[in-house]
Order: structure tokens, then C-alpha cells, then sequence
């Protein structure tokens, strides 16, 4: 009785589908990236309409980049929780960049939006082998920093979740109050 | 090559312990039963904890460095130098060495300059190759001439060439080009800087491996790394000579 229990929380323990990120990047957590934001005086910005039952799974930082991701499942894991917000600063500016895709051009009280959508493009972390995803480069009217943005969606959800997610973006504190 | 495809994970013994405690828990002593469980719960807890890492960990290996990891100055480009090894690949492995500049961690998105011994790819011959996985897919470069010399170092380069989400990648050798390209990738970013050996199989000696002068673009010069974050995945092990230095060796 007592044996497949074990072989039980042994396989789960060792056959997770969702083994540690293998970059060198650090998960932390909604105070840490708000002292992150103030010391560099910069504005981040997430949804704040998520399809039904997704919440904030995982925020991972490296200095050169950050990965907001939620989930409805509770995966924190960069990699293969179902939405995603990849921040850098950008090599290029938008005016700079090629155009493919859709482009997408909005304001919103908050930020100016510029960039591109894919319905389906590549990814060897989705279930599929396919994302529906957009490059954005997104200003805030507060700081005048342009941040560049990596949105994606994973099956089943797809690009209507995408859409909604892009128009929703609202200021971090302001989707996650303290 | 097939970066961040590796995932650590450990072989459980099942079949072996299934037969056994189907014969042991015919008898009738309940603590002889409740002994021998203990025991078992016990021999999975060590060997879980035990198990050798190089028998365990599937392919491919890795040794050398990462940019990133601590807060530095913009970088939007990587180059390095590569000291020419030719180890023996069995069989239909591959061996690579490269350097890489990733374009997205979560979507697993990079471009990557090197050369490699590819058994499916270059036969038995070292080739200079460039791949990409991006957005449209994963897409490779093998270049036909030159061919990378046995012992020889080359010095390779990817930098932005700003326009048309093109990236400008070179080969130099003896501070004169012998190879460049312009190749596109969407989403065009830089979000880390990597420089590794890779190999598909532990059998593979990577002994003599030398990557050195690693530096990072700023725009307007090539500084040299000034920090970095080592990775080597056993059999393979990294000797750090500086943040732009190292040597591995391993493997065989």
C-alpha cells in the first residue's frame, strides 16, 4: 500500500514537466520587482483583463531582461506557463525595426504602442510547436522610457486572448495593488 | 545548437523494485513488510540523491559561459575567439562550439555563429555554420568554404547591422574577414550573450577548448566580458582563466 505511494511522490518529483529554468535568471517576487522599477525609475506595464482563471505565476529577472508569466494551472516556469511578458530595453527602436506581422499602432492614457503580431509563429516550448505573439515597443507617457515587450500566448489560447491582453496593458500598481 | 533542450532528469529503477515488492509482500510478517518498505523508500531517497549525474543527464552537454547575471552596460552583440579543436565523434553525434546572442529566453529565440562536426549535417568534416531559431522557425547556414582549420583560432562575430532586423555575422581569422553575412530574425533583440562547447554525447573528448577575448558591442566598441556566469554540464568541466577566458576539457 505504502509502496506505490512512494513510487508515486518519487515519479512526480522526478519527472516534472516543468523542470528548473536553465538560464541564469532568478525568480522574485511583486516587492522585489517594484524596488527593482523604482531604483531604475521605470514603468512596467501588464494586463489587466486575463482570460478566466489565469493569475501572475512567475516574475523572473536577469538583469537584461524580465519575464512576467501567468497561468491558470499555477506553472511558474518561464518557459511553459501560457502567457507571457518578455521586458528588455531594445537594441532598435521601433521606427528602426522591419515591419512583419500586423502592425499594431495605440495610446492609451498611459502608454503609447507600436509593433507587430503574429497569430502563429514559432516555439519550441508550446505544447503545438506554435505561439500567437507580438513585438512591442511600448513607451510611458509618465517616464518617456520606451521598453521593448515580447507578448505571447500559448495554446489553447490564441490570438482573441492576445488582442485582449495587448489592450489591456495598465500600469504594474495599478493591476496589482499593494 | 539545440540550446535550453536539456532537462535534468533521473531514471527510476521501477520495473527492478516492482518485481521485488510483489515477491516480499506475499509473506505474512507485517513488520517485516513495514521493515522492507522503510528500506526501499530509503534505497529510492539515495539513489535518487546519488545518481551520477553523467549517466543521467540527456543530451546535449554543455560547457562555458553566460554574459548576463549581474547589472551591466548595454550589449547588443557578442564576439570571441575559438581555438580550433577536431575530437572524434562517434557514431551520428555532433560536436559545436559557438558564441550566441539570445533574442528571447521564454520563446527560446537566439542566433548563433561557430563551427561544428555534425555527422547528419557535415559528415566528418569541421564546418563554420550559422543558425538561427526565431519566430519563423529554426533555420541553418552551413558554410560550404572556407572550412575552419584544425588548430587554427578564429575570431566570430554578430552584431546588429540596423536595418532590416539584420545582423551582421563574421568570421575572422588573423584580424582579416574570411566570411560574412547579413541574416534577419524576428523579434530582433539581444537579451543575453552566450559562448559555449556543445556536444550531443558525453563520449566526446572536448580537451583543448579555448575561448577567449569574449567581449560584448556597445554600439561603438567591443569591451571585453567583464563578468560572467559559468555553466559546464558532467563529463565536461571549465577552467576560468578570466570573465572573457576559459578552457574545457572532458568528455572521452
Amino acid at each position: 500500500m505504502f509502496l506505490p505511494c512512494i513510487f508515486a511522490v518519487y515519479h512526480v518529483s522526478t519527472s516534472s514537466n516543468y523542470p528548473p529554468a536553465p538560464a541564469p535568471v532568478k525568480l522574485i517576487t511583486l516587492d522585489e520587482l517594484r524596488n527593482i522599477m523604482k531604483a531604475k525609475d521605470l514603468d512596467i506595464f501588464v494586463p489587466s483583463n486575463l482570460p478566466g482563471g489565469y493569475r501572475l505565476t512567475g516574475i523572473w529577472y536577469m538583469p537584461s531582461d524580465i519575464i512576467i508569466v501567468f497561468d491558470n494551472r499555477g506553472v511558474s516556469d518561464y518557459r511553459y506557463a501560457k502567457i507571457g511578458l518578455e521586458i528588455s530595453r531594445g537594441i532598435i527602436a521601433f521606427e528602426q525595426s522591419k515591419p512583419y506581422g500586423h502592425t499594431i499602432k495605440y495610446e492609451t492614457p498611459y502608454v503609447i504602442v507600436r509593433g507587430y503580431i503574429l497569430e502563429r509563429t514559432s516555439c519550441s516550448y508550446s505544447p503545438t510547436g506554435y505561439i500567437s505573439l507580438a513585438e512591442l515597443w511600448i513607451m510611458s507617457k509618465r517616464t518617456g522610457k520606451t521598453m521593448h515587450y515580447l507578448i505571447d500566448v500559448r495554446p489553447p489560447l490564441g490570438m482573441d486572448e492576445l488582442t485582449t491582453i495587448i489592450y489591456s496593458l495598465k500600469p504594474l500598481d495599478e493591476v496589482f495593488k499593494k | 545548437m539545440n540550446k535550453f533542450l536539456k532537462q535534468k532528469r533521473f531514471t527510476l529503477p521501477r520495473e527492478k523494485i516492482g518485481e521485488k515488492s510483489e515477491a516480499v509482500c506475499g509473506g505474512d510478517m507485517k513488520y517485516t513488510k513495514l521493515a522492507i518498505i522503510v528500506m526501499l523508500g530509503l534505497i529510492l531517497s539515495i539513489t535518487a540523491s546519488a545518481t551520477p549525474i553523467k549517466a543521467q543527464d540527456p543530451p546535449p552537454y554543455y560547457a562555458g559561459y553566460y554574459f548576463y547575471g549581474k547589472e551591466v552596460p548595454y550589449a547588443s552583440g557578442v564576439s570571441g575567439k575559438i581555438y580550433t579543436i577536431n575530437p572524434e565523434v562517434p557514431g551520428t553525434n555532433y560536436f559545436a562550439q559557438w558564441v550566441t546572442v539570445m533574442l528571447s529566453l521564454r520563446n527560446r529565440y537566439w542566433i548563433q555563429i561557430g563551427y561544428a562536426k555534425d555527422l547528419a549535417h557535415t559528415g566528418l568534416t569541421l564546418l563554420f555554420y550559422i543558425e538561427i531559431l526565431d519566430a519563423w522557425g529554426h533555420r541553418w547556414h552551413w558554410i560550404s568554404t572556407p572550412k575552419p582549420q584544425e588548430g587554427i583560432v578564429y575570431k566570430y562575430t554578430i552584431v546588429p547591422a540596423y536595418s532590416n532586423n539584420e545582423w551582421k555575422c563574421t568570421i575572422e581569422r588573423e584580424g582579416n574577414s574570411i566570411f560574412e553575412a547579413l541574416k534577419e530574425t524576428n523579434p530582433f533583440d539581444c537579451v543575453d550573450l552566450e559562448a559555449f562547447s556543445e556536444t550531443g554525447i558525453g563520449e566526446i573528448n572536448i580537451d583543448g577548448t579555448h575561448f577567449s577575448e569574449l567581449s560584448y558591442f556597445t554600439g561603438r566598441g567591443f569591451p571585453l566580458w567583464d563578468h560572467h556566469v559559468p555553466h559546464a554540464d558532467s563529463p565536461y568541466y571549465l577552467e576560468e582563466i578570466a570573465d572573457y577566458e576559459f578552457y574545457a576539457y572532458g568528455g572521452g
